[in-house]
């Protein structure tokens, strides 16, 4: 009797684990169904890219009207740039329709959210870096150097995986909040450089 | 290291896998398609996409849930979110295993039967080093020390695994795999409490080599576990306390196609050789591989580790072995419809060892040799239809080469569910407590028992059948039949006795287990064994022979709920039920653990761990009169990322 009321309270205790979470369903994002196909890490690479906009705070004045564009820029990494073209062709982040920019490292950014530097180009992030400062850009890297650089996220591939290290005071430099569910992901979060 | 695969994008081996995040039987999916992967990759949250799959680095293929075999996989998560604050805690997360605890810090662990704190039908390798003790062919489970952080999943195959693993994967494979340096940067505090232990770790992550462009990451962890006593029932302390101290390191870095990993652990632990239940130990171990993946697809590892393990234990094991090993992993480039990995290697092992007051080894000191050579071929008959035929052959010291082979088919059927049958053969090799073992009793004249001479393999051939239903994000399931013919098992003469292969027999089972994601933050786990065994001895065998085989119940179920209430704080409940034991009789129980967790800030994780939540206490394995109850726990843990 003794044993057979233990599982009862066992059995009300999982319901209401259950029930609490159905409860604070209704906050949650919808669910997404996981897609049991092939990718590369450039492919995972270009959806972060585009869904680090939803886990970033701009200031106002990062958009010039309410309707204006979000805008991705590419340095480098032509592959990249490629899958994110496809990856993100209308869609938006935060409301704003997505724009993705392919620029060479002497191009200047001024207008983007976001940029992301490709691997290749270890000798010019010093370079854009400086140029972005104080501007409310997203700059992410792929390169070991980069959050010491100034970058605000860096691309960390692991063995079979593509993770991302963050730097919240970076971000707060420029203007940028990064969300507490960023960081949660972040395989690392680095203090200021 | 970043962006290899990119390089060469249309090679055939850049298949990529999705590890469906949130699903408890979270395996890899295979790829099917790859041209709707932009529109659902986009549609991935940030956790979903950190848990993709991008390219595995070694020969030996990753099990995948459509892999013939019966697999459940374990994933570092899981056990985060688990209540588990060791290693064989965590292995109670999968449902093809047979957990008891038998007191302070140690287990019988096995699958499919066979269970015993001597259990010697499974095969468990720490990133690919094999753990178990050439004594007597099991682990020591207080030995394995993980810190629980550093695991990136638990792979648990029930049934035999021999062709790829080797001889003693009979009855499963436990295949502990430890996340890359990549994986843990930064600065990590993990410490639990309570009144019946503590666990307390920490972790650095850093990198190296930065302008040489290698990309090295490294860590470093150390972690003390203190154990109090436990207690019988009639409320008697158990002289099992013990404290362990385990330091590990790992460094990943690469150089083109090249991969290397440096990995090391060691430990030092128990309270005094006087005590048999917390006798004193230490060991330590090194191990090197050195990976190549190859633009035509091909690629190749090679592995090589020492491990030095003592353990002094005044009554039973007072031992000291040193393993050296060195393997090679091989995948080819063959046409497309066959997938072949072929590998060989050699370990040796020096086992020392000191008289006891029970056990005696003679000779003293033994060297121990295996070597093997296996080739696998994974064959596409059809699209559907994956045939896959494989042979090891592995020698050891005592018998010589024994065969392995196996057999597999995996047909997937229209609605992507997928049935596959198995045939195998597996063998456990002899070990010096078969061989060269006596059983000593003060006040007998003589040993009471003696290693056989003639004991040989014990044989196990073993036919398989399972379902796999249709994946999905949803509901995913998984149904295993298991008929396992043995022969020549451990059982000696009657009295004086001397260990011969006297008994024989079968088991037939089914395995079953699902998860339900109820809805985005809500997910139900549940599993369920069935086991019956029919094992007979000869007429002049030692009449507790068919008993020594394992003390196994003969069912077992779990269900486990996982939630998120909010943003900020998990609660997962897991409840499990064993069935009585026969011999010694252990009444059936049901101990629900549960783990209620909030996330106080991106860097801090605070939980309550109660385990055994409505049972102050009960035994899981041996006589109850005798036995450690096992009691309710609490726990206080603290998980913080130091910035």
């Amino acid at each position: 009797m003794r044993r057979r009321s233990r599982a009862w309270l066992a059995a009300g205790l999982l319901a209401l684990a259950g029930g609490a979470a159905a409860q604070s369903n209704a906050a949650a994002q919808a669910h997404v169904a996981t897609p049991a196909n092939a990718a590369t890490a450039d492919q995972v690479k270009a959806a972060y890219l585009y869904r680090f906009g939803a886990y970033v705070e701009w200031p106002p004045g990062a958009f010039a009207q309410p309707d204006a564009p979000f805008v991705l820029a590419v340095i480098g990494a032509e592959r990249v740039h490629t899958e994110l073209l496809a990856l993100a062709a209308g869609r938006t982040v935060q409301g704003h329709r997505v724009i993705v920019q392919h620029l060479t490292p002497r191009q200047t950014p001024i207008e983007a959210h976001l940029v992301f530097l490709g691997g290749d180009l270890r000798d010019d992030v010093a370079g854009v870096l400086t140029t972005l400062q104080g501007r409310p850009v997203l700059v992410v890297t792929d390169l070991i150097e980069g959050i010491p650089g100034g970058a605000m996220l860096n691309f960390v591939v692991t063995t079979d995986r593509v993770r991302f290290e963050a730097s919240p005071a970076a971000a707060e430099k420029a203007g940028l909040k990064m969300s507490s569910r960023l960081l949660t992901v972040a395989v690392r979060v680095v203090e200021a450089p | 290291m970043r962006n290899t695969q990119s390089e060469h994008p249309t090679t055939p081996r850049r298949t990529v896998r999705f590890t469906a995040l949130g699903l408890g039987l979270a395996g890899a999916l295979h790829a099917a398609c790859a041209q709707q992967t932009f529109a659902s990759l986009a549609d991935l949250s940030l956790e979903d996409l950190s848990n993709v799959r991008v390219t595995s680095v070694t020969g030996r293929p990753e099990v995948a849930q459509d892999a013939a075999a019966s697999i459940f996989v374990i994933r570092g998560e899981d056990i985060r979110r688990s209540a588990a604050t060791s290693l064989p805690e965590a292995l109670r997360l999968a449902p093809n295993l047979q957990v008891a605890r038998l007191n302070a810090g140690q287990y019988a662990i096995s699958a499919r039967g066979f269970n015993d704190s001597i259990g010697n039908k499974l095969l468990v390798l720490i990133d690919g080093r094999i753990v178990y003790s050439p004594l007597f062919s099991g682990v020591f489970w207080d030995a394995q020390g993980v810190m629980l952080e550093d695991i990136e999943r638990i792979e648990v195959i029930s049934g035999p695994g021999a062709t790829l693993w080797g001889a003693n994967a009979v009855n499963g494979v436990i295949n502990i795999i430890s996340k890359p340096a990549g994986d843990t940067q930064g600065t990590l505090v993990s410490a639990l409490a309570g009144p019946d232990g503590s666990v307390v770790s920490g972790r650095y992550g850093g990198t190296f080599g930065g302008s040489s462009g290698s990309d090295g990451r490294f860590r470093v962890d150390a972690t003390r576990r203190t154990r109090d006593n436990t207690q019988l029932r009639n409320g008697r302390e158990v002289a099992d306390a013990g404290t362990k101290d385990e330091i590990g390191m790992r460094a990943d870095w690469s150089d083109g196609s090249d991969r290397y990993a440096l990995i090391g652990n060691a430990y030092q632990g128990g309270r005094s050789s006087a005590r048999n239940l917390a006798p004193e130990m230490s060991g330590a171990n090194l191990q090197g591989t050195w990976g190549r993946q190859l633009s035509d697809g091909s690629n190749w590892s090679l592995r090589a580790y020492f491990d030095q393990a003592r353990r002094e234990d005044d009554f039973v094991y007072h031992e000291r072995t040193r393993t050296t090993s060195v393997e090679f992993d091989h995948v080819p480039v063959t046409p497309a419809a066959h997938k072949v990995i072929w590998g060989a290697g050699y370990r040796r092992s020096r086992s020392q060892t000191d008289p006891t007051l029970f056990f005696h080894f003679e000779p003293a000191t033994r060297d121990l040799n295996w070597s093997h050579v296996f080739l696998q071929d994974e064959i596409r008959v059809s699209d559907p239809l994956r045939v896959t035929l494989g042979l090891k052959l592995e020698s050891n010291s005592y018998t010589g080469v024994e065969r392995l082979p196996t057999l597999r088919a995996a047909y997937r059927l229209a609605d992507n569910s997928s049935v596959w049958a198995a045939l195998s053969r597996a063998v456990r090799a002899p070990a010096r407590l078969d061989r060269d073992f006596f059983l000593f009793i003060p006040g007998f004249p003589g040993p009471v028992i003696t290693g056989g001479p003639n004991f040989v393999s014990e044989v196990a051939n073993v036919a398989e059948f399972g379902y796999r239903g249709p994946t999905n994000a949803t509901l995913n399931y998984s149904l295993t039949a298991f008929h396992h013919e043995y022969d020549k098992l451990r059982a000696g003469h009657a009295a004086p006795t001397t260990i011969d292969n006297l008994a024989w027999g079968t088991t037939n089972g089914l395995e079953a287990w699902g998860s339900w994601r109820v809805s985005s933050v809500w997910q139900l786990s549940g599993g369920l064994l069935a086991l019956n065994k029919s094992l007979h001895a000869a007429a002049s065998a030692a009449l507790s022979s068919v008993a020594n085989l394992g003390n196994d119940p003969k069912s077992q179920w779990s269900l486990r709920s996982t939630s998120d209430l909010g943003r900020q704080v998990t609660l997962d409940v897991a409840v499990r039920h064993v069935s009585a034991l026969p011999q010694p009789a252990v009444p059936a129980y049901t101990a629900t653990d549960l783990r209620l967790a909030w996330q106080a800030s991106p860097l801090m994780e605070l939980a309550l761990i109660v385990q055994n939540l409505f049972d102050p206490g009960h035994a899981e394995f041996q006589a109850p009169a005798a036995a450690s109850e096992i009691p309710r726990s609490v726990f206080l843990s603290m998980r913080w990322r130091v910035l």
